[in-house]
């Protein structure tokens, strides 16, 4: 444990830059982690939003009137859709011409007295529609259409493409930032190894005329790397853990799409917290002396 | 114990600090190198220290040549050598205990952690650092130093002892306390050389002596005392 010793040296010595170190490297990988778990979601989010639609499917008028035309009652046809859709979860609701008017009457009042004032031709002009919610296929659309008593097929996935597509734009910003933070982790470890350094290969040439092994030189400087990695991703995951709620809350607030967000998992967190402990122990071993420096000047 | 046959070291093609040096120290021995300032000294010292190599020639220390032993060998070898250099470097934030105990950790001695400490303890006693044995390294004057750096070597108790300009810094009372225990260890078997420019110590304290000039190692004779 004596290396261990020798490792804190620079905490002695030069206390302030060490913190100030271990505070920024802890603040980048909390930086680090909020914008790749971000970028992870909203990418789930976009998926999502992708595959689901809302599909509405419009009745001939005909439809019901003939009872001499079996395949065109609404049950039959309901079945139809049915078996297009197969096993995908989509929610399926019917709206027949007493439901629409009702539901016309609470948003335009006027348009629905109109309306019922056609009395019996009332029935042509208002339309009976199937509501489909879920992963419709653009081949099942197409398939839909061909189903006899089906006026038209209408998707709504233009309405949700500016969505997708500004979601989309965050998304890749966050790939971004969270390279740029990566870097700025792996640079900052570097220079303070290099500050760091300055004291460790005095003792590294002494412990080499004492006899010690090469792995024994380096030991010191490796030490100091890693622990100092190592306490800033324990802070890091401590400020995360806590923070992540509030920040959860406050991606909910700006759009109603992100309030789907899910908690980061622990094992993601860990891996996190693995990687900059192993950077660490690299830049310390990138940086410590196995031979002699002081007589090369 | 060491051998040095037609060993030369440059550090640059001009010059030539060592020139083609014959030299064969036996176990036991005490020996003293002189030399004006710039002759070699210490160049010699850290070539036996196997802390670097020689350019030219062969040199071999406990019987193991320099340029053609594993790492592991020469780390064997730097185990068994005590080296107190001319520019002393102690670890300035630890104390004089922990920078004589910390050479400790890496080899050298096979002493029991009690023993190990009771050893230094004594070491420090008979150097007169026993007060100053929880004082930072950084706030030790020149020849409290230079003696922590004594005791440090000594501690390991080495087989080689190899002491550049251990007095230069001491007074006339601390001088003889250093070389009291040199010769102390030296009759207790350690081998010694010790590079010194106070004639003093060379005609008091009569062995054998090596002149080193320009690099060429130019007399080994006793006649030198008496100049
Ligand atoms: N690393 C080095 N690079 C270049 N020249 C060096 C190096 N070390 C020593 N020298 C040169 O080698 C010569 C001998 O140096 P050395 O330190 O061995 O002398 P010395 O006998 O110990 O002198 P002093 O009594 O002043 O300590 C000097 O001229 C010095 O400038
Ligand atoms: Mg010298």
């Amino acid at each position: 444990m004596v290396s261990l010793k020798l490792s804190l040296r620079p905490w002695k010595s030069a206390p302030m830059t060490q913190w100030m170190a271990l505070g920024s490297l802890a603040f980048i990988l909390v930086g680090f982690n909020s914008v790749y778990w971000i970028g992870e979601n909203v990418a789930s989010i976009v998926d999502k939003l992708e595959a689901e639609r809302i599909v509405t499917v419009y009745l001939d008028p005909s439809v019901g009137k003939r009872p001499d035309e079996p395949h065109l009652q609404t049950g039959v046809i309901q079945d139809a859709i049915k078996t297009q859709l197969g096993s995908s979860r989509v929610s399926s609701d019917y709206t027949d011409a007493a439901t629409f008017l009702k539901d016309l009457e609470t948003s335009y009042p006027e348009l629905a007295h109109e309306v019922q004032a056609l009395g019996a031709d009332a029935e042509w002009v208002t339309p009976r529609f199937f509501t489909l919610k879920g992963a419709v296929s653009d081949t099942t659309i197409e398939e839909l259409k061909k189903i006899p008593g089906i006026e038209g097929v209408e998707s709504s996935d233009k309405k949700v493409h500016p969505v997708t597509q500004s979601l989309k734009a965050i998304f890749w910003v966050s790939r971004l930032f969270t390279g740029g933070l990566a870097l700025a982790f792996v640079t900052l470890l570097f220079l303070i190894a290099r500050l760091n350094r300055q004291c460790q290969s005095e003792v590294a040439s002494m412990i080499r005329q004492w006899g010690g092994t090469r792995m024994q030189m380096r030991m010191p400087q490796v030490w100091n790397q890693f622990l100092l990695a190592c306490s800033s991703a324990v802070l890091a995951i401590a400020t995360w853990i806590y923070c992540q709620p509030l920040l959860m809350r406050h991606m909910g607030a700006l759009s109603p799409y992100l309030r789907e967000l899910k908690l980061q998992s622990p094992m993601k967190m860990l891996a996190v917290a693995f990687s900059a402990a192993l950077f660490g122990w690299v830049s310390g071993w990138l940086t410590s002396d196995a031979e002699l420096t002081a007589n090369e000047q | 114990m060491i051998q040095l046959k037609a060993v030369s070291k440059s550090y640059s093609q001009k010059n030539r600090v060592l020139d083609q040096v014959n030299l064969d120290i036996k176990k036991g021995e005490f020996v003293y190198l002189l030399g004006g300032t710039g002759a070699g000294k210490t160049t010699l010292f850290k070539l036996i220290a196997t802390e670097e190599l020689p350019s030219t020639g062969e040199l071999s220390v406990f019987g193991y040549s320099a340029r053609n032993s594993s790492e592991a060998t020469l780390q064997a070898i730097r185990r068994s050598i005590g080296y107190i250099p001319q520019k002393v470097s102690l670890i300035s934030d630890f104390t004089v205990f922990e920078n004589v105990a910390l050479s400790l950790s890496y080899g050298g001695s096979r002493l029991l952690k009690q023993e190990a400490r009771q050893k230094i303890y004594e070491l420090l006693d008979r150097l007169q650092l026993l007060h100053r044995k929880d004082a930072l390294a950084r706030e030790l004057s020149g020849g409290e130093t230079q003696r922590v750096a004594v005791a440090r070597a000594l501690a390991r108790q080495p087989e080689l002892l190899i002491a550049d300009e251990p007095t230069g810094a001491q007074d006339f009372q601390h001088t003889w306390t250093v070389m009291d225990l040199l010769l102390r260890a030296n009759v207790h078997g350690m081998t010694v050389i010790v590079a010194t420019h106070d004639r003093d110590i060379v005609r008091r304290v009569r062995k054998r002596c090596l002149l080193l000039q320009n690099g060429k190692l130019t007399s080994e004779e006793s006649a030198l005392w008496s100049r």
